[in-house]
């Protein structure tokens, strides 16, 4: 009994982590994305913002695959929260005005 | 969770499909279904008769407008091709629009019936009717779904060439696992080009944050700054005649343009001010992209004048996920292979949400109500909606033209008949249900031509003299349906009882 709630809870920590937990990831990737394409490629601001929500579809996709391998699902909580937050602080430090 | 990939991928092929699988028939039924948008409304709207444009019918749409629509702010003329015979012109004045049909072979207007035609396949595919209702979302979801799960459906293959050469055909549960495998390795490149285009064309609707944090009025902003235009015109200039001989323009685009028949549609701004200007649109046959190249005029001098700016690399690879998901570019022999793959990939999730239920019942002695919920879900969502597109179909030529709003009406057909599908599928047993459903849909399909002729038998008999594909391609279709149809329903009569006395094919 105490299994199955247990595997049920699992199942249901790697659906949020995948569905919830991989859109934040690749929202803030796309926002991440935008300064650092604008300083490095020579995009157009305009052609950055798309360029990036355009590829932040392919971390989605990966985070959704990888939320439901045999790694622990802990371990997938915490490189997903570790990378979310570093995202972030690119998109708090790099952002342009 | 099982600690092993393999394990892990079926579950997540499993429940990713389950979920949406439904959803997802209809939309690749309809989405399908779009590749023959404009054969479609051709069917659709009979009294559009075939024949050939030139010059001078360009000549008479402009004479038409400019005695029609002299102070409009702007004229439109779409011009009849190989695959519509719809000549269509339309005016703006503000924000009021008129169109109208001329007859390709006099010239006269024609009055053809109200109805959405193809394009309600088109706009139901991605929005299921809820524009405005998030249903642009819930089908992105439904994309990212398939993507997920043709994904992992590729690990559920432990011998994946031995899967591949393997059809078993005497067992109904075997041959639906052989054949979905199959099918599943024929589409893998097709689905994952049209659900990753899906995507791709609304990138900045679904992952938003990147336009609102960079530009005040989100999406739209952002679309402004990349999507390349024209000036803006000084609506009070002075008055001037605008041309009538459109042959001027014609033979600079000629030179521009190689090959036949390459304008799709022209566009003209302010066609009674000396700043008027014509846009040409090229037809979407020579490239990847959906951006139509175009080539603009003045409307009084007919000499060219400066066009649009050059689109960004970011812009012009969003355009063209557009054009590989709509595939314009198609000429005939590819549109069919499309066609056909859109109708594997259908194949493909019905049969997946089949076998789904049957390897559950296979193993159960008395029936889950989930799998209650799944069983009639199966006939409705599978059937229903290939009954509903069938009532769609019979409602354009049944109802009468002039009640009010019929191109609605013709909806409220499509979608009530789902209803009533799904309303069946929940009183009657399944099998039972999967028959009876089978029969009407075959009935549906070959009552079609024959109404046709009943009503009209100068349509058969001029689409004949005319060599009129697209009349005679989707009577042939509907009837081929109707055969596939009533071979099934008296297939599974015969087969589906197993000796334990449970029902195997759903």
């Amino acid at each position: 009994m105490i299994e199955s709630l247990k595997y049920k809870a699992e199942i249901l920590s790697r659906c949020v982590a995948a569905i919830f937990g991989g859109y934040v990831f690749s929202s803030i990737l796309s926002l991440a994305l935008i300064p650092i394409l604008v300083n490095t490629s020579g995009l157009t601001l305009g052609d950055s913002v798309l360029a990036a929500a355009m590829l932040s579809y392919v971390s989605y996709f990966v985070v959704i695959v990888i939320s439901f391998c045999r790694f622990n699902h802990w371990k997938i909580w915490a490189v997903l929260l570790f990378l979310t937050s570093a995202l972030l602080s690119v998109h708090r430090v790099f952002s342009l005005s | 969770m099982k600690p092993d990939f393999r394990k892990c991928m079926i579950w997540l092929h499993t429940y990713s499909s389950l979920l949406l699988g439904w959803l997802l028939f209809a939309i690749f039924v309809s989405g399908t279904l779009s590749y023959f948008n404009p054969e479609i409304s051709q069917w659709m709207k009979p009294e559009l008769k075939k024949g050939i444009h030139s010059t001078a019918s360009v000549n008479h749409a402009l004479n038409h407008l400019q005695n029609h629509a002299q102070s409009a702010d702007r004229w439109r003329i779409y011009l009849p091709n190989d695959r519509t015979q719809h000549w269509k012109i339309q005016w703006n004045k503000g924000r009021v629009r008129t169109t109208q049909t001329l007859n390709i072979q006099d010239g006269a207007t024609v009055t053809v019936r109200d109805t959405k035609g193809g394009d309600f396949f088109r706009t139901f595919h991605y929005t299921l009717q809820l524009r405005g209702y998030g249903g642009r979302y819930i089908a992105g979801v439904a994309a990212m779904c398939m993507l997920i799960a043709v994904f992992s459906g590729i690990f559920t293959h432990r011998r994946f060439f031995r899967d591949f050469f393997t059809l078993r055909i005497n067992k109904i549960g075997k041959f639906l696992t052989d054949s979905h495998a199959l099918v599943g390795i024929i589409t893998l490149p097709f689905c994952l080009m049209i659900c990753t285009s899906a995507l791709m064309i609304y990138a900045t609707m679904y992952i938003p944050w990147g336009t609102e944090h960079y530009y005040a009025g989100g999406q739209r902003e952002h679309n402004k700054h990349i999507i390349p235009s024209l000036p803006k015109l000084d609506k009070k200039s002075a008055l001037a005649e605008p041309l009538t001989d459109f042959s001027l323009v014609e033979q600079q685009i000629n030179q521009l343009w190689l090959g036949s028949d390459q304008i799709e549609y022209i566009t003209v701004e302010q066609p009674s001010r000396e700043n008027g200007r014509i846009i040409i649109n090229r037809v979407k046959d020579q490239s990847l992209s959906n951006q139509a190249e175009r080539l603009v005029f003045s409307s009084v001098t007919g000499q060219p004048i400066a066009g649009y700016p050059e689109q960004s690399t970011a812009a012009k690879v969003r355009r063209i996920f557009y054009g590989l998901h709509e595939a314009k570019f198609a000429d005939s022999a590819l549109r069919w292979i499309f066609f056909i793959l859109g109708m594997a990939a259908s194949a493909l999730i019905g049969s997946g949400l089949i076998i789904w239920l049957n390897k559950r019942l296979e193993k159960v002695k008395k029936q889950h109500l989930g799998h209650t919920i799944v069983e009639c879900l199966n006939v409705a969502g599978i059937m229903g909606l290939l009954l509903a597109i069938l009532a769609y179909f019979q409602a354009n030529r049944w109802l009468p033209q002039d009640i009010e709003n019929r191109a609605s009406v013709e909806v409220e057909v499509f979608l009530y008949a789902w209803l009533v599908s799904l309303i069946h599928s929940i009183l009657r047993p399944t099998n039972k249900a999967w028959i009876e459903q089978l029969m009407v849909g075959s009935l549906l399909c070959f009552s079609l031509p024959i109404i046709d002729l009943y009503q009209d038998h100068q349509r058969l008999i001029g689409a004949i003299e005319q060599a009129n594909l697209t009349y005679l391609m989707f009577n042939i279709m509907i009837l081929m349906a109707g055969f596939i149809f009533v071979k099934t329903a008296f297939w599974l009569r015969g087969r589906t009882i197993v000796p334990s006395g449970k029902v195997l094919c759903s």
